[in-house]
C-alpha cells in the first residue's frame, strides 16, 4: 500500500504498554485520514455513552494522506475524542511538523487509551514506545513545554503535542498544542488532562512511499506557484484578521457577547491595523508556502513583550466581542490562551457572556476575586484588563469566575441559572455546547442552518454554508426550499479538504476555480499519484459525505435528537438593531422548515436519523448495524 | 457622470494607502467602477483587479450600499449616483 503504512498504534497509559493494529486498503479508502478517520477510530475504540473526561474516552489522532510527500499544505492530522463541551464528537485539526513525526515514524494512526496514574508524557521513536515522569513539566505553558522536551533529548527535531495549565486543570475549552499550532475547539485539552498525558512527542525516520513520485512532485509543483499568485495574497499580507471590516460592514462581527453585529471601533481591531502598528512577522504550518499566520508583538505599554498569531476568529473573540477596542490587549489575550492553552474562540465567548452577566446584576464585583485584584473588579464590557486577566483565571481555574468559566458558557450559564434563578441562557451563544464562531448568523441563513445541524456545534470550520450566504449566492436575510441542499453541500465540500486533509486556503490553487469543478479533479490526481488508486470526481465527493456520516452516526450513538440541533436563544428571539443586518433574526419556523429541508437533502428520516441503507450505500455496513434505522 | 464613493478594504486599501476615494464613472455600472478604479490605482492591476483591470480577482467581491453583495454574472448591474460600494475579500477560518 502506498500513502500509508497500514498501521494503527494503540497505547494505554495505564497498563503502560501499546499494541499494533492492521488495517485493510479498503478502510483507508472509506475513511481516507484526517478529521474522518479519527471519527472511526473514536467509533471504533470509545465506550459508547462515556463521560468524555473518564478512561472509556480514547484520544484517537489520525495522520494525512499527503503528510510527509512534496503536496503544499498537507501537513495537518486529525483529532477526535468524545468532546468534554458537547457530549458528542470533538473533532479537531492542526497543522503542525508533528503530522510529519507521525507519518515518517510509520504510524496512520494513534489511539491512546485510558489514564495514567501519574502525569505522563508518551515518547514514540518510530516502532518503540516509552512512557516517561512529566511531573517537572506541570504548570509549564505549551510553549515551554515543547522547549523543555527538546532541551531533555537534546533533540530540538522532536515534535511535541502537549498541553497547558488549563488541560492540566480540567478546563473545558482546553487545548492541545503543538509548534505553536493548536488542536483547538472541543477541549480536546481537558481530555488529555484527564488522562494525566502532559505530551506526546514523535520522531520518525522512515520515508514516505508514494505511488508515482514524479506525478506527484510535478503536480505538486503547479500548486505550490500558484500558491504564490493573487488566490492567496490576502491570506499571506493580511491574513484572516482582514475579516473584522468585512464582517463589520456587514453588520455581523459579534460586539458585546452578539448583542450588536457594529462595532464602532472596528477600525481599532482590524487586521489592517494589526498589519500597520503590531505586525510582526508571518509564520506558515507544516509544508506550507502560503504562511498566513499573522504574528502581532506588542513593544509598549502595559502588555509590553506579548505575541501572538492572531486570527480573526481569536481576535473578534478577544476584541469586539468584549468590548475592547485595545489591540494590545487583545494581542496579550490571545497570547495568554496559546501559552495556558485555552481555545482563544471559546475563551472569548465565554467572558463575553460573563460581562453581560456583570453588566445585568447578575454578576458583582466580589465574584471577580483573584491573586491579583483580591477585592474583585469590575467586568463590564470594554475593560481590557478585565479580560486579559479572566484568561489567565480561567486556565488556573481561579477563584470562584475561574473555576466557572473554565467550565464554558453552557456549564457556567447553567450552574448560574440554577443556583441564583436567573435567565442567562438568553444569552449563553453556543450550539450543542461549543461556543460560536465570529459571524452573527441571524442575517446569515444558509449559515445559521449549517451551524445548527453541525455535527461539532458552533464551528465555522466544518460547515462552509457562510459562502452562499457572504457571496450573494442566495438571499441572506431570508430562507427558501434551496438550502437545504446548500447546507449539506457546503458542510461536505468542507469535510473533504478537512478528511484529506488539505489547509483550504489553497482552494482557488488547482484551477483557479474553489468549487467542486475547479478542485475534485486536481484532488483525485493528487490521491492517485500518492496511493495508487483510481479516485475520479464522484470519489473524492464521496469522501465528504463519508467524513460526515461517520461523525454524526458517533452522535446518534450517544443520544442525539433532533432537539439538538438548535440556535441559541438570543439569534432566536432578539432581532439585529443597526447596521445592515438589522432586525434579522431566525424564528422557530424557519429552522424547523430548514432542518427539514436539511434531513431530506441527506437522505435521512424527518428526525434526523440516519436510514440503514443510506450507510450500507456509503459502505459503512457495520454502522448500520448500530444506528441504522 | 454617475458619482460613487468606494471605501476600500484590506489589500486594496493595502496597495493605494487610501481608505475610500470617490469616482466619477463614464460607464455607471459595477464594471464601470472596476474600470474607473484601475485608471486611478493602476497599483491594483494583478491582484485586486485583473491585468486587464476588467473585473475583480477573486476573492475580491463588491458591496452594494452595505446589504448586496455583487457576483460576477451582476457587474453589468446599474449604480446610481450617490451609491456607497465597498471592495472586501471574505476569507474563511481563522
Amino acid at each position: 500500500m502506498y500513502g500509508y503504512s497500514g498501521k494503527i498504534l494503540h497505547i494505554d497509559l495505564a497498563e503502560r504498554k501499546s499494541w499494533v493494529e492492521k488495517k485493510e486498503e479498503e478502510w483507508y479508502k472509506t475513511y481516507i485520514g484526517g478529521v474522518s478517520m479519527a471519527a472511526r477510530l473514536c467509533w471504533e475504540n470509545i465506550d459508547p455513552g462515556c463521560d468524555p473526561l473518564s478512561p472509556g474516552n480514547p484520544i484517537c489522532i489520525a495522520g494525512g494522506l499527503f503528510t510527509g510527500t512534496p503536496v503544499p499544505v498537507g501537513g495537518k492530522y486529525g483529532m477526535a475524542s468524545k468532546s468534554p463541551l458537547t457530549g458528542f464528537l470533538g473533532d479537531s485539526l492542526s497543522g503542525s511538523w508533528l503530522s510529519v513525526a507521525l507519518k515518517r515514524a510509520g504510524w496512520d494512526g494513534i489511539v491512546i487509551h485510558n489514564a495514567s496514574k501519574d502525569w505522563v508524557r508518551v515518547q514514540v521513536d518510530d516502532d518503540k514506545v516509552s512512557f516517561h515522569d512529566a511531573s517537572h513539566l506541570l504548570g509549564l505553558g505549551t510553549h515551554d513545554t515543547e522547549e523543555a522536551i527538546r532541551e531533555e533529548l537534546g533533540d530540538d527535531q522532536v515534535r511535541s503535542a502537549v498541553i497547558g495549565p488549563a488541560g492540566e486543570n480540567l478546563a473545558r475549552i482546553a487545548n492541545v498544542s503543538n509548534d505553536g499550532r493548536k488542536a483547538g475547539r472541543t477541549g480536546q485539552g481537558a481530555v488529555w488532562g484527564a488522562k494525566k498525558l502532559k505530551a506526546l512527542s514523535i520522531r520518525g525516520t522512515y520515508d514516505v512511499e508514494v505511488a508515482d513520485p514524479e506525478t506527484l512532485l510535478q503536480l505538486s509543483y503547479d500548486i505550490l506557484q500558484a500558491s504564490q499568485g493573487p488566490n492567496t495574497q490576502k491570506y499571506r499580507v493580511l491574513g484572516t484578521s482582514s475579516n473584522v471590516l468585512n464582517m463589520n460592514k456587514l453588520g455581523l462581527l459579534p460586539t458585546r457577547n452578539y448583542q450588536q453585529g457594529v462595532f464602532e471601533d472596528a477600525e481599532l481591531v482590524s487586521g489592517e491595523y494589526l498589519h500597520e502598528h503590531y505586525k510582526a512577522n508571518t509564520m506558515a504550518c507544516a509544508q506550507c508556502p502560503i504562511a498566513c499566520e499573522q504574528v502581532g508583538h506588542v513593544k509598549e505599554g502595559p502588555y509590553a513583550g506579548a505575541m501572538g498569531h492572531i486570527e480573526y476568529e481569536s481576535l473578534y473573540a478577544l476584541s469586539s466581542n468584549c468590548g475592547v477596542n485595545d489591540m494590545a490587549a487583545a494581542i496579550q489575550a490571545i497570547t495568554n490562551c496559546n501559552e495556558l492553552g485555552t481555545d482563544t474562540m471559546s475563551t472569548g465567548v465565554t467572558i463575553s457572556w460573563a460581562m453581560e452577566c456583570y453588566e445585568r446584576g447578575v454578576f458583582t464585583k466580589e465574584d471577580f476575586k483573584c491573586e491579583k485584584y483580591p477585592e474583585g473588579f469590575e467586568a463590564n464590557f470594554g475593560n481590557a484588563e478585565a479580560m486579559v486577566t479572566l484568561t489567565e483565571m480561567i486556565a488556573h481555574r481561579e477563584g470562584f469566575m475561574g473555576d466557572l468559566l473554565a467550565e464554558g458558557t453552557k456549564r457556567a450559564s447553567a450552574r448560574i441559572d440554577e443556583e441564583r434563578g436567573t435567565e442567562t441562557y438568553k444569552w449563553a451563544m453556543h450550539i450543542k455546547g461549543l461556543e460560536n464562531p465570529g459571524y452573527d448568523a441571524r442575517a446569515l441563513k444558509t449559515f445559521a442552518l449549517g451551524l445548527a445541524v453541525g455535527t461539532r456545534g458552533g464551528c465555522h470550520n466544518r460547515s462552509a454554508a457562510y459562502d452562499p450566504d457572504i457571496k450573494g449566492q442566495v438571499d441572506r436575510f431570508s430562507v427558501d426550499d434551496t438550502r437545504g441542499e446548500l447546507a449539506k453541500s457546503t458542510e461536505e465540500y468542507a469535510a473533504v479538504y478537512d478528511t484529506l486533509p488539505l489547509c483550504k486556503f489553497i482552494r482557488r490553487c488547482f484551477t483557479g476555480k474553489a468549487d467542486r469543478a475547479g478542485a475534485w479533479p486536481a484532488i483525485a490526481k493528487l490521491i492517485n499519484a500518492t496511493t495508487g488508486w483510481d479516485f475520479d470526481y464522484d470519489a473524492v465527493d464521496l469522501i465528504g459525505e463519508r467524513a460526515h456520516t461517520i461523525k454524526k452516526a458517533f452522535n446518534v450513538r450517544e443520544g442525539w435528537t433532533r432537539e439538538h440541533d438548535h440556535l441559541p436563544w438570543r439569534w432566536q428571539h432578539e432581532p439585529l438593531k443597526e447596521g445592515a443586518s438589522a432586525n434579522s433574526i431566525v424564528t422557530d419556523e424557519e429552522l424547523e422548515y430548514l432542518k427539514d429541508l436539511y434531513y431530506e437533502a441527506k437522505g435521512w428520516t424527518k428526525e434526523g436519523l440516519i436510514p440503514k441503507e443510506k450507510l450500507e450505500e456509503l459502505g459503512m455496513d457495520d454502522v448500520a448495524e448500530e444506528i441504522g434505522v | 457622470m454617475t458619482q460613487v464613493q468606494v471605501e476600500l478594504l484590506g489589500i486594496s486599501r493595502l496597495v493605494t494607502g487610501e481608505k475610500e476615494t470617490t469616482l466619477q464613472l463614464e460607464e455607471p455600472t459595477f464594471r464601470g467602477v472596476v474600470r474607473a478604479l484601475a485608471q486611478k490605482y493602476p497599483e491594483m492591476l494583478g491582484n485586486v483587479l485583473d491585468e486587464d483591470g476588467k473585473d475583480l480577482n477573486p476573492p475580491h467581491i463588491f458591496n452594494h450600499n452595505g446589504v448586496r453583495m455583487i457576483r460576477e454574472d451582476q457587474m453589468l448591474e446599474s449604480v446610481q449616483d450617490g451609491d456607497q460600494i465597498t471592495i472586501m475579500a471574505i476569507l474563511a477560518g481563522g
